[in-house]
């Protein structure tokens, strides 16, 4: 008898098996109609020619051939990553700095007060951010340029600029979600033993020293948590340089999800949109496969 | 009125004709016009919604029984609402009708083939006609015949014309322009209304400024005034390599950076701020920009012819009603269409004490209600027909072609590319969105 | 009493926290100097676009930079709410944020688990794919599901946004982590007591997952109260859209909508927020932090 077999002769399994699927039924029912059955249609829509409105054409594998030969696509995806790696190294920088900062003998209230006005961005939405940081980053209108003009440095052209640009996304997106890795550092912080520390006092370490050797080394799985979900995430912001640049000037803060925002429902070539879209599913694939691949090298598990 | 008596004659008569020669079985139906249609409007904003439902309570007066279902679709220019609609349309809408502008027609009439012919209707209703087609400047009914056939009739339009702030002017001791200024006299008085008060560099205040989010808006007035078109007359291939284009594309470039008399492209809504504020001096846009200064009460301000180089040549882009062939009721559709002809619904456009809409009613006698506003030179806004107008280049795939042409531009006005290298390089990727066959 | 009692000062006696620091920490208060910089920078902007908003349209670009409006005005807010269906907005947003939550605070317990504590086949080649999935991007599967949707007739309704995210893997995969942590005995006592697999999870496994429920709860609310990218696909009537979009509507036609009047909607959104973080922001950090710890 196979394994499988002899559970469902047991009626105990079974009613075990049975109980399993039936609570997994909503989720399994869901997850077949609106992923599944949505990937396979991608795929299948990339063979197809389709503008909505006419019947789609066979293509075969022209989206594909297009995909690789397109002169915009490489320029993009450079962007793309460009940003997205960015914006997660300054996330982690920032946010490990500053919740180490929270984490010294200050007065409850204050470090309270501190949590909360770096929190906070990361609960409103994006495109509210990103609305308000269009007029911050005003070439002549705006306050960032007026406090840089106080020390002298000359008017940048935030938003139609392909050297400043992309550093504006940067800004708007870090200063959104920093709070969100701020508070993540924090709890990891607060996992870890106050013995260590102690040990390392009396061992005359000073306090670079013991955030070094001990503080970083134990942080390393939360530093792999946000850096997995945070490449992701970040390789998929659309409402930031969707309102701060329309992706300009050229394509110099074009990321792929507006690019293929702008096949899809601007220029209506469902077919090679969603065929860029799998190429998104499958470099995301395939970048957080090697993230945890090198994580052994790097992330120390107690 | 006497116009629904003549209709109503008429439909029996042809209603009669009709099942005598046993011709269409739809025909037949038109016992008296009643049922649903489906109309698309473009939601630009605040008083979009609320100006077409008084519109079609109007419509329901004379047509009780017609029921006019309002679809909105929305979008920041012609070019995105199309989107929206075409959106709509493989949503599965039945749409009759649908508000589109010039933008449109070339996407509807030959590459989508939606869009129904309305001369036997014209031909038709002749009579009732007349008056609204005398009353319409040619240039406007010609701006919608595909093929030597009509598509739409003209509703609404608007040109493309100078604002300037009247005090700004008289600060800089500068007489109003001419109305067959140049570009030489225009860059005089840019440049003239260019402050730099601290001398560090970068100005107070602008004398000119423009927005490079559509074609309509940015490049093209420089280009026609140039004399010239990025694409040809038939639509079938660009012409951005055109000496003529890339001359335009580069004043514009200078103004920013080499006379210095203009900041980098600004969005609209910001230069209505400024031009209010003086921080800029002069910009360019249609009859639209009214409602936001009228609510904040400005009246510093007068229009201008566009100017030329030398000859002046202005652009314009028109709006109206096609009938869509998805359609299940063209003739209700049609009755709808007629009713737009009519005074009464134009002179909406003109506006209210409380709202003056903003475009241009494509009747000369409704135009001339346009003197009651500010500006005090509003009546140019109709009156640049008098001379050589032409329209915003729509090819069928205009949204593609426009969104190919301002990342260019973008590049050349973020000073980073020059023009003749994105000019080649647009022609290129042009290339394969405008053409024909 | 013994020796070893006697009294060798009055720190012995006081209690600790009278006593003061003798030194002066230099690095606590370097520490409050750059973290106030840091707050002043996020705070700043929020205060700004305020002042914009309640300050009338021709001073919304002063410098330098006003962060109290001299004289308030309400007429921006008016405005927006002529201007665009705002009340719809915020009612909008609050009936698919508050209809999927609920749907997820649902089925992903329910799925959970399955995972955290029963055996069947399958289960961990279920969970590896259930766990794939976090990495497909939104943009593969929108093409194909628009095109459902059109043809289902959901199209431009708020169900073609709720439908498809009545369910969550990260949500199933945050509680099942949850799940695994709390103790067995609890269930293994009510087994011997013969309950059911559905009344261990419904009596045990649920009331004692409050503190992740409402973690998931949290996050799934914020993200779909925030989100744009969905609604900005499937509707398309003004009447029917969310907050986010909302905003840029009030931009407006060739982006004529005044700088006020955006500013006006933008702190709306942002206020509610506000208050209900303020009201919450001790359970929504606990419950943000906990998460990275189980990572």
């Amino acid at each position: 008898m196979t394994a499988l077999a002899r559970t469902m002769s047991n009626p105990l399994r079974r009613a075990e098996v049975l109980t399993a699927y039936l609570f997994l039924s909503p989720t399994l029912i869901g997850f077949v109609v609106f992923i599944v059955g949505p990937v396979i249609a991608a795929v299948v829509l990339s063979t197809y020619n389709w503008n909505m409105i006419n019947p789609a054409e066979p293509a075969g594998l022209n989206n594909y051939k297009q995909l690789l030969s397109d002169p915009r696509l490489g320029s993009i995806y450079l962007t793309t990553f460009k940003i997205a790696v960015s914006t997660v190294l300054l996330k982690l920088f920032l946010g490990l700095i500053i919740a180490v900062l929270l984490d010294t003998k200050i007065h409850n209230w204050l470090r309270t007060f501190f949590r909360l006005s770096f929190f906070f961005p990361f609960v409103v939405s994006a495109t509210a951010v990103a609305l308000i940081w269009s007029f911050l980053l005003n070439k002549d209108l705006g306050m960032v340029n007026w406090f840089l003009g106080l020390v002298g440095i000359q008017r940048i052209p935030w938003l139609n600029s392909s050297t400043w640009s992309p550093l504006a996304i940067i800004i708007t997106d870090v200063w959104k979600d920093l709070g969100f890795y701020v508070v993540v550092f924090v709890g990891g912080l607060q996992t870890i033993s106050g013995d260590l520390y102690e040990a390392a006092e009396v061992d005359g370490s000073n306090r670079f020293q013991r955030f070094l050797y001990i503080t970083l080394p134990l942080l390393t799985p939360t530093i792999l948590f946000l850096s997995v979900i945070g490449l992701i995430n970040a390789v998929q912001i659309f409402a930031q340089p969707w309102v701060l640049t329309m992706g300009g000037p050229g394509d110099a803060t074009r990321t792929v999800v507006m690019y293929i925002f702008e096949q899809g429902f601007r220029f209506f070539n469902m077919g090679y949109a969603s065929t860029v879209a799998l190429s998104l599913f499958v470099v995301l694939f395939g970048l957080t496969i090697l993230q945890f691949a090198f994580s052994r090298r790097w992330v120390f598990y107690q | 009125m006497h116009h629904n008596l003549l209709k109503r004659s008429m439909r029996v008569l042809l209603v009669a004709a009709v099942l005598l020669l046993g011709v269409t079985p739809l025909m037949a139906h038109q016992a008296k016009p009643s049922g649903t249609i489906n109309f698309a409007f473009w939601n630009y904003g605040p008083d979009a919604e609320p100006g077409w439902k008084a519109i079609i309570a109007e419509f329901n007066k004379e047509y009780p029984d017609i029921t006019v279902k309002l679809v909105s679709a929305t979008g920041n220019n012609w070019g995105e609402y199309l989107n929206g609609v075409a959106t709509l349309i493989a949503g599965g809408e039945k749409l009759d009708l649908m508000w589109v502008a010039t933008e449109g027609v070339q996407l509807l009439v030959n590459q989508l083939k939606i869009a129904v012919p309305l001369d036997d209707y014209i031909a038709r209703d002749k009579a009732q006609l007349q008056e609204y087609l005398d009353d319409v400047n040619p240039q406007l009914l010609k701006a919608f015949q595909v093929n030597g056939k009509q598509y739409e009739l003209p509703y609404s339009w608007n040109p493309m014309v100078i604002y300037y702030n009247t005090a700004r002017l008289k600060e800089a001791g500068l007489e109003p322009p001419k109305a067959n200024w140049t570009r030489d006299e225009f860059l005089k008085y840019a440049q003239a209304l260019t402050v730099d008060a601290n001398k560090d560099g970068t100005p107070e205040k602008y004398g000119y400024a423009f927005d490079n989010s559509g074609v309509f808006v940015s490049a093209m007035p420089w280009i026609f005034a140039n004399g010239g078109d990025i694409v040809s007359d038939d639509f079938c291939k660009p012409t951005v390599t055109d000496p003529k284009v890339e001359e335009a594309l580069q004043f514009m470039h200078d103004l920013i950076y080499k006379y210095k008399v203009a900041p980098g492209p600004t969005p609209l809504n910001t230069l209505f701020q400024s031009i209010q504020t003086g921080d800029v001096a002069m910009i360019g846009v249609g009859r639209w920009a009214l409602p936001a200064l009228y609510k904040a009460k400005f009246t510093d301000f007068d229009i201008i012819n566009w100017p030329g180089n030398p000859n002046q040549l202005t652009e314009f882009g028109i709006d109206g009603f096609p009938i869509l062939n998805t359609s299940p009721n063209p003739d209700l559709a049609w009755e709808f269409v007629k009713f737009m002809t009519n005074k009464s619904v134009e002179e909406r456009l003109v506006g209210t004490v409380d709202s003056p809409l903003g475009n241009v009613p494509a009747r000369k006698s409704v135009a001339q209600l346009m003197s009651k506003f500010p500006p005090k030179n509003g009546l140019l806004f109709y009156n640049v027909l008098d001379g050589p107008a032409k329209l915003v280049p729509a090819p069928p795939r205009f949204n593609q072609m426009e969104s190919i042409f301002i990342r260019y531009t973008g590049s050349i006005f973020a000073d980073e590319m020059k023009v003749a290298d994105a000019m080649e390089a647009a022609q290129k990727e042009l290339e394969s969105v405008v053409k024909c066959g | 009493m013994s020796a070893d009692t006697t009294i060798r000062s009055a720190e012995d006696v006081l209690p600790k926290v009278a006593r003061r620091p003798v030194r002066v920490h230099w690095d606590a208060i370097l520490t409050v100097i750059l973290l106030l910089w840091g707050s002043a920078i996020m705070i700043a902007p929020f205060a700004w676009i305020m002042q914009v908003a309640f300050s009338s349209a021709a001073r919304a670009y002063q410098m330098p930079p006003q962060f109290f409006p001299s004289s308030i005005t309400l007429q921006n807010f008016a405005n927006v709410f002529q201007d665009v269906p705002y009340l719809n907005f915020i009612r909008n947003s609050f009936f698919v944020a508050a209809a999927i939550t609920v749907g997820q605070l649902i089925t992903c317990p329910m799925a959970a688990y399955p995972f955290a504590r029963l055996r069947f086949p399958g289960k961990n080649v279920l969970f590896i794919v259930l766990l794939a999935t976090l990495m497909i991007p939104v943009q593969v599967t929108i093409v194909p599901l628009f095109i459902f949707m059109r043809q289902t007739g959901l199209y431009n309704t708020h169900w073609s946004i709720i439908l498809p995210a009545l369910i969550s893997p990260f949500g199933v995969f945050l509680l099942r982590q949850y799940f695994m942590t709390i103790p067995t005995e609890l269930e293994d006592a009510a087994r011997i007591d013969g309950a059911s697999y559905i009344t261990i999870f419904w009596r045990i496994i649920v009331p004692l997952s409050m503190p992740a429920m409402m973690t998931l709860g949290i996050i799934t609310f914020v993200f779909w109260w925030n989100e744009y990218f969905t609604p900005l696909i499937m509707l398309h009537d003004p009447e029917l859209q969310v907050l986010p979009v909302g905003l840029t509507l009030l931009q407006g036609r060739y982006s004529a909508g005044a700088v006020g009047n955006v500013a006006a909607g933008v702190t709306m959104a942002v206020i509610p927020i506000l208050i209900v973080f303020l009201l919450l922001q001790r359970n929504i950090i606990k419950s943000i932090a906990s998460t990275g710890l189980k990572g």
